[in-house]
C-alpha cells in the first residue's frame, strides 16, 4: 500500500511540473505584450520596456520558469503585476468560497447518487428509468441555465434566498449555507444524475457476477451483499466517475462564480486571464493543477485500500 | 459487526470531510470586520463590473464603472458637469489662457487628507507628475504639461501647444490628488490616505469581493454626499448585477443594453442615453493602403449601403438612434440635420462606385474581432459586398492584437467609441493627427485649421468651430457611424439618481446618489 501511495504521489509531482512548465510557456512567451497589456494601449514603447524590465519580462522564458519555481519552493507565488499584492494571498482569500462549493456538491453528490444508484440498481422499476431520464437531462441542461434559472425563481421572485454574494462561516453559519444553497443546486442537478447513473451500471454489473449468486444461495440476505461486497467492488469505478465529476466541475465552477458574483479562485481565474495578470493566472493554474492530482490521488489510494486487487493492476 | 465497522468509517469519514469544508470556508485570511451598524447610518451599495488595479492613481481610468472607487478617494481638481462643462471642485476658481496653452487653478483653503496633512499644491504637482511617470492609460493626457506651484494654493499647467481639454483632463484621473509621501513609498496603491469624500475602511473590505469605505466629515463638500457608507461590489457578470438589483442586494448598476427591457419590467429605475457611437472607422481615408478609401466619392458610398434604422431597431432592439455623426447628441458639435446626409441608397451608392471608377470593387482586411465585431462582421460583409467591396476577416493574435489595431494595419475596422457631452474631447480622441484612433495619422490642412481654433474657441463660437468641424469629417466621410447607442444604468428607485450626471452617460457620480 505504501508502494502504490508513493508511486502515484511520483507521478502527480511529474504532472504538475509538466503542466506547470507548458503553462508557463505559453503564457510567457511574450514578454513585450504582457507588460503593454499592463499598461494600456496607449502606453509608449519605453514605457511599456520599462515595465518589462521591471517585471523581469526581458530575461529568457526558461530562467523566468526557473526562478518562478524556485519561489514556488520557498512558498511564494509572486505577486501581481497590478497590484503588487502577494499571489499566495489572493487565492487563499478566494479558495475558502471555491473549496466549500466543491467539497460540498461532492459530497453530496457522493452519498446522493450512491443512495440512487444502488437502489436503482437494486430494485430498478420507475426508479430506475426516473435516474436514467434524470441523467439525460442533468447531463444536457448546463449548471448556468440552471443557475439562471433558480436565481430568477428562488431569489428574485420568491426572495427566499440570495442571488448574489458570500458570506464566510465563521461571519454567519446561517448566512452561509443560505448564500451557497443555489449555487450548489445549481451545479448538483447535473452531477447526481450522472454518478448515480454510473453508480448503478456499476453495481448492476456485479450484481450479475457469480460470486454474488455464490453469496446468496448460501442464505446471505441481499442487504448484507449489497453493502458489505458489492459496494466494495463497486468503489473503483465509482470513485472515477466521482474524482472526474470533481475535476470537471473545476470548469463549470468557474460559470457559476460568475452568475452569483462568487468572489471564488474561478472568479478570479477569469479577471486576471482577461486583465493579463500573469502570476495569478500561475497561481490559478497551479490550484488547479494540485486539484486534479490531489483529487486522483485521493481515488486512487482510497480505491486501492477499498479493493486490494486494484493494487496489483 | 464489519459492516457496522465499515459503516462507521464511512460516516466518520464524511463528518471529517465536512469538518474540513466548514474550517477551509471559515478559514479566509483576509476576513472582513463588519463595521457595527450605527444608529441612522445610510449605506449605498453598487455593483461595480470589474476589480481595479490598485489605488495607485497613475494606474486609474477615467471612464466605467471602477472610477467611482478611486473618486471617493481622491479629489479631482476641478469637475465636470453632465454637459460637459468644468466648474471648481478642489480649485476654487481656474483660469485657461487664451492661447489654452497654460490652466492656472487656486486650491480652496483649508482643505485636507483623512490623515490631517494639507491638500496643497505640492500634493496635486506631485500626483501629476507621477500620473506622467506610473504608465498608466490615462498618463498620454498629461504627457507633455509642465506643472509650476507658485504658492501653497496655486497650481499651473503649463502645455507646449494649445490643449483646450486641459480643464476637461482635470476633472479626470489626472486630476486627482493623492498624498506625495504615500506616492512616494508606493503605499497609495493600497492603502491610500484620502483627500476625497470617503476613506476606505480597510478592515471591512474583501480584496476582489467587497470595498467599504466611510464617509469623511472633514471633507470640504461633505454636505453634498448623502450616504455615510459607499460599498463596492465587483461584479464582473452583467447577469449577477442584474440580478443583484433585482433582489435588492445593491442599489444601483452598470447593465447591458439587452437587459432594460427587464430591469424596466421588475421595477428598477433605467437611466439611459445615447454614450457612444457604433459603425465603421474608416482608418486609411487618405488611401496609403487602399487607394479606393481615398476617394470621398468611395467613402460616402459606404455610408450609403448601411440601413441605420434597421440596425437601430432589429440589432439593439430599438435601445439606439440612427445617426451618421461620431458626436454625441447632446454635445454642441452634433447637428441632428447631419443624420440625413447619408440615406440608405444602393442604387445611389453604386452611381458614386461607378463614377468613382471602382465599379468592380475592390478588397480590404478587418480585424476578426475587435470589442464586438464579431456580431456585426456579417452586417459589414453583406452590405459592402453590395458594393463589390470584398472584406476579409483576420484573425488577431493576442501578443499584437493592439499593436495591430493601433498601429494603422487595417484600413476599415469595427468602432464602438464612448462619446462625451465635451465636444472637444471627441474631437481630439479621434480626429487629432497625434490622437489613439487616428491610427493613421490622417492630416488634413482644412479641418486643421478648424481642429487649431477649436483648442482656443469659447462660448458661442467654440460651438461652432465644433459644428463645423463635424460637418466636414460628416462630408467627408471619416467614418461610417450607424448609431449613437444608449448606455444603462439601473437604481432601485428614481429618486436616488433621476437622471444622468456623467458626461460620458456611463454611471452617475457618487454625489448625485440621494
Amino acid at each position: 500500500m505504501i508502494g502504490f501511495t508513493l508511486r502515484r504521489l511520483a507521478s502527480a509531482l511529474l504532472l504538475t511540473v509538466a503542466v506547470t512548465f507548458v503553462t508557463f510557456m505559453l503564457i510567457f512567451s511574450d514578454g513585450n505584450a504582457i507588460a503593454r497589456a499592463t499598461l494600456g494601449e496607449t502606453a509608449t514603447q519605453e514605457a511599456v520596456d520599462a515595465k518589462a524590465l521591471q517585471l523581469g519580462l526581458d530575461q529568457p522564458v526558461l530562467t523566468q520558469y526557473w526562478e518562478w519555481v524556485q519561489g514556488v519552493l520557498h512558498g511564494s507565488l509572486g505577486n501581481s503585476f497590478f497590484t503588487g499584492e502577494p499571489v499566495t494571498a489572493m487565492l487563499l482569500t478566494r479558495l475558502p468560497v471555491t473549496l466549500s462549493l466543491t467539497v460540498i456538491v461532492v459530497l453530496l453528490t457522493a452519498v446522493v447518487s450512491v443512495l440512487v444508484g444502488t437502489l436503482a440498481a437494486v430494485r430498478g422499476g420507475w426508479l430506475d428509468r426516473g435516474l436514467q431520464l434524470l441523467a439525460v437531462a442533468g447531463a444536457a441542461v448546463p449548471a448556468f441555465i440552471v443557475a439562471i434559472f433558480l436565481v430568477l425563481t428562488v431569489a428574485v421572485e420568491w426572495g427566499l434566498l440570495p442571488a448574489t454574494g458570500y458570506v464566510p462561516f465563521s461571519r454567519d453559519p446561517v448566512e452561509w449555507v443560505r448564500s451557497l444553497t443555489l449555487p450548489v443546486l445549481a451545479i448538483l442537478v447535473g452531477s447526481i444524475g450522472g454518478a448515480a447513473q454510473q453508480f448503478r451500471g456499476a453495481i448492476s454489473e456485479i450484481l450479475q457476477q457469480d460470486f454474488v449468486r455464490t453469496l446468496r444461495s448460501r442464505g446471505i440476505g441481499e442487504a448484507p451483499i449489497v453493502f458489505r461486497h458489492v459496494l466494495r467492488s463497486a468503489a473503483a469505478p465509482g470513485l472515477t466517475i466521482l474524482s472526474l465529476q470533481t475535476i470537471g466541475m473545476l470548469g463549470g465552477v468557474v460559470l457559476i462564480e460568475q452568475v452569483f458574483a462568487l468572489p471564488g479562485v474561478g472568479d478570479l481565474a477569469v479577471e486576471m486571464t482577461l486583465r493579463s495578470d500573469i502570476p495569478v493566472v500561475m497561481g490559478c493554474v497551479v490550484f488547479t493543477v494540485l486539484v486534479v492530482v490531489v483529487v486522483n490521488l485521493v481515488a486512487d489510494v482510497v480505491g486501492a485500500w477499498l479493493n486490494p486487487k486494484v493494487r496489483l493492476a | 459487526m464489519k459492516r457496522l465497522r465499515s459503516l462507521r468509517g464511512a460516516g466518520a469519514a464524511a463528518v471529517l470531510a465536512t469538518v474540513a469544508a466548514v474550517a477551509l470556508a471559515g478559514c479566509a485570511t483576509q476576513e472582513p470586520e463588519a463595521a457595527p451598524a450605527q444608529g441612522g447610518e445610510r449605506t449605498l451599495t453598487l455593483g461595480v463590473s470589474g476589480e481595479p488595479q490598485s489605488f495607485d492613481p497613475a494606474l486609474q481610468q477615467s471612464g466605467g464603472d471602477q472610477r467611482w472607487r478611486w473618486q471617493a478617494t481622491f479629489d479631482t481638481l476641478l469637475h465636470c458637469n453632465e454637459d460637459g462643462t468644468v466648474v471648481p471642485q478642489a480649485a476654487e476658481s481656474y483660469e485657461l489662457s487664451k492661447d489654452a496653452k497654460t490652466l492656472t487653478m487656486r486650491l480652496r483653503e483649508g482643505m485636507t487628507f483623512s490623515d490631517g496633512s494639507p491638500v496643497d499644491s505640492a500634493a496635486a504637482k506631485a500626483t501629476i507628475e507621477h500620473m506622467k511617470e506610473g504608465g498608466g492609460s490615462d498618463a498620454g493626457r498629461v504627457a507633455d504639461v509642465e506643472v509650476e506651484t507658485p504658492d501653497d494654493l496655486t497650481v499651473v499647467l503649463k502645455a507646449p501647444r494649445p490643449t483646450g481639454q486641459l480643464p476637461t483632463f482635470m476633472c479626470l484621473a489626472p486630476g486627482a490628488i493623492a498624498q506625495p509621501e504615500q506616492i512616494d513609498s508606493g503605499a497609495v496603491a493600497s492603502l491610500p490616505v484620502s483627500s476625497g469624500p470617503y476613506v476606505l475602511d480597510a478592515a471591512g473590505s474583501t480584496s476582489g469581493s467587497v470595498y467599504r469605505f466611510e464617509k469623511r466629515d472633514d471633507y470640504w463638500d461633505a454636505d453634498s454626499y448623502a450616504y455615510d457608507v459607499v460599498e463596492f461590489v465587483t461584479m464582473p457578470e452583467a447577469t449577477a448585477r442584474l440580478n443583484a438589483l433585482m433582489s435588492g442586494e445593491i442599489d444601483g448598476a452598470v447593465i447591458d443594453h439587452d437587459q432594460g427591457a427587464e430591469a424596466r419590467s421588475a421595477g428598477l429605475h433605467v437611466l439611459s442615453s445615447p454614450g457612444t457611437w457604433t459603425g465603421l472607422y474608416i482608418n486609411d481615408r487618405a488611401g496609403e493602403t487602399v487607394p479606393a478609401l481615398g476617394d470621398v466619392r468611395v467613402r460616402r458610398a459606404m455610408n450609403m449601403v448601411f440601413d441605420r434604422t434597421a440596425i437601430a431597431d432589429h440589432l439593439l432592439s430599438g435601445e439606439a438612434v440612427p445617426t451618421a455623426q461620431i458626436f454625441n447628441p447632446g454635445a454642441a458639435a452634433f447637428d441632428p440635420a447631419l443624420d440625413a446626409r447619408y440615406p440608405y441608397d444602393v442604387a445611389a451608392a453604386r452611381r458614386l462606385m461607378k463614377e468613382a471608377g471602382y465599379e468592380d470593387g475592390f478588397e480590404i482586411e478587418v480585424p476578426s474581432e475587435s470589442g464586438g465585431s464579431a456580431v456585426y462582421n456579417p452586417l459589414v460583409t453583406q452590405q459592402l459586398g453590395l458594393l463589390n467591396i470584398r472584406v476579409k476577416e483576420v484573425p488577431l493574435t493576442g501578443p499584437t492584437a493592439i499593436s495591430d489595431i493601433l498601429g494603422g494595419r487595417f484600413p476599415v475596422m469595427y468602432a464602438r467609441m464612448s462619446t462625451s457631452a465635451s465636444s472637444l474631447f471627441s474631437i481630439v480622441e479621434a480626429l487629432e493627427p497625434g490622437s489613439i484612433w487616428n491610427v493613421m495619422q490622417t492630416e488634413d490642412p482644412k479641418l486643421q485649421k478648424l481642429l487649431d481654433e477649436a483648442q482656443v474657441a469659447r462660448g458661442e463660437h467654440g460651438d461652432e468651430v465644433f459644428r463645423e468641424i463635424n460637418e466636414y469629417v460628416v462630408d467627408q466621410a471619416w467614418f461610417v457611424p450607424w448609431i449613437a447607442e444608449n448606455t444603462f444604468f439601473a437604481v432601485s428607485d428614481a429618486s436616488m439618481v433621476p437622471e444622468m450626471t456623467d458626461p460620458f452617460r456611463f454611471n452617475p457620480y457618487l454625489r448625485d446618489f440621494k
